[in-house]
């Protein structure tokens, strides 16, 4: 069913709540405006195909088998790499039988954690962001 | 000129310079959880659809949750929503910060029907007309019969026809709705439903008697 919404900008809200999505609207199913403020928001009237185009950040597909591509941007990979190394540098640390191995496998699992937060955090934004160009203003035109 | 990118053998490469028997699964198993950890920053930006339904105010969006086309949709953080109006055009609609809204999930004055008014033990015994009259019946239903999964004929509602009863008919050919086996959503009390005879086409009409109501949102909320 098409929707007979004809301004969803002024009469459509959304927020969210955990794992939900809430939308809102202060038009009954004719389309009209409702009558009480009070009351003025409520669950949208309309069954609308495809109503809503949500626009999210997604989780990335995990991998399966060896041949598998990493589901995420190729700048991120190293970083990815870092984290596994963290992981068995850490793993080598608890099962060294010797102190200096275990010392040095501590060591190098802090510097591969320490790679792999600022590749995603403290450096993430700029290696990610496909953002470039000068920035421009767009003045009101007063004629 | 190809974009330079490591695949899973490629890093299990990498990986086994340093650990050289480390389990392939396992590794496999960290870059899982690398992924997660990388996937809770804006790195993979997708869109989806979502029908709306009247009257419901919650939509799911969880893990397990998928879009009109069945997709799961594996969002992590929503930053846009836009509403189709009534051109067909995607339009953005504001997010609210405080959703200290007045109604919230509020009731549904229709729902799945319980029962009807004669009630199961009552016959009609009023003929009235051409049938759609409430608590009548028309003409001569086929005395002594037991009609099993009948649906509904014509109701003066919105209740949807997956509705099914039983209807016994006496020695007098009067009709009595014994059971209710399919319940269905959408009927109101009050309304009036009409079924046919399946011997011979006579019609009947009951009045709901009591639904039981559905709220707005179609989501298990937590107890």
């Amino acid at each position: 069913m098409s929707s007979s919404i004809k301004y969803p900008e002024n009469v459509a809200r959304w927020f969210i709540e955990g794992d939900k999505i809430c939308l809102i609207t202060s038009v009954n199913s004719d389309g009209e405006g409702r009558t009480s403020s009070r009351k003025k928001f409520q669950a949208i009237s309309e069954s609308i195909t495809d109503g809503l185009l949500v626009h999210y950040y997604g989780e990335p597909n995990s991998v399966s088998a060896i041949t598998d591509s990493l589901d995420i941007d190729n700048t991120m990979h190293s970083a990815v790499v870092d984290y596994v190394k963290k992981c068995l540098y850490m793993d080598r640390a608890s099962q060294a039988q010797d102190p200096n191995v275990s010392a040095a496998s501590i060591q190098l699992s802090n510097m591969h954690q320490k790679n792999f937060d600022e590749a995603i955090r403290r450096f993430g934004s700029k290696k990610r962001d496909k953002i470039g160009g000068t920035r421009s203003i767009s003045p009101i035109d007063f004629r | 000129m190809a974009v330079h990118s490591l695949t899973v053998k490629q890093i299990i490469s990498r990986i086994r310079e340093n650990f050289p028997g480390a389990p392939e699964q396992y590794i496999m198993t960290l870059i899982n959880d690398a992924l997660v950890q990388v996937g809770m920053y804006s790195t993979k930006s997708l869109q989806a659809r979502i029908s709306t339904v009247s009257g419901q105010m919650w939509y799911d969006i969880g893990d397990g949750a998928s879009d009109s086309s069945g997709n799961k949709l594996e969002a992590n953080k929503i930053y846009r929503v836009d509403l189709l109006d009534n051109e067909s055009d995607y339009i953005r609609i504001p997010r609210i910060v405080d959703e200290n809204i007045l109604v919230m999930d509020s009731f549904q004055e229709t729902g799945e029907v319980l029962s009807f008014t004669p009630n199961t033990s009552t016959a009609i015994t009023t003929l009235g007309g051409a049938g759609g009259i409430p608590n009548s019946y028309t003409g001569t239903w086929t005395i002594n019969q037991t009609h099993t999964g009948v649906a509904p004929h014509f109701t003066t509602g919105s209740g949807t026809d997956t509705l099914r009863v039983t209807i016994t008919t006496n020695s007098s050919g009067h009709p009595k709705l014994t059971a209710i086996t399919t319940a269905s959503l959408g009927y109101k009390v009050g309304d009036y439903v009409t079924f046919i005879s399946p011997g011979n086409s006579e019609k009947a009409t009951w009045t709901v008697n009591e639904v039981r109501y559905t709220y707005e949102s179609a989501i298990e909320r937590p107890d």
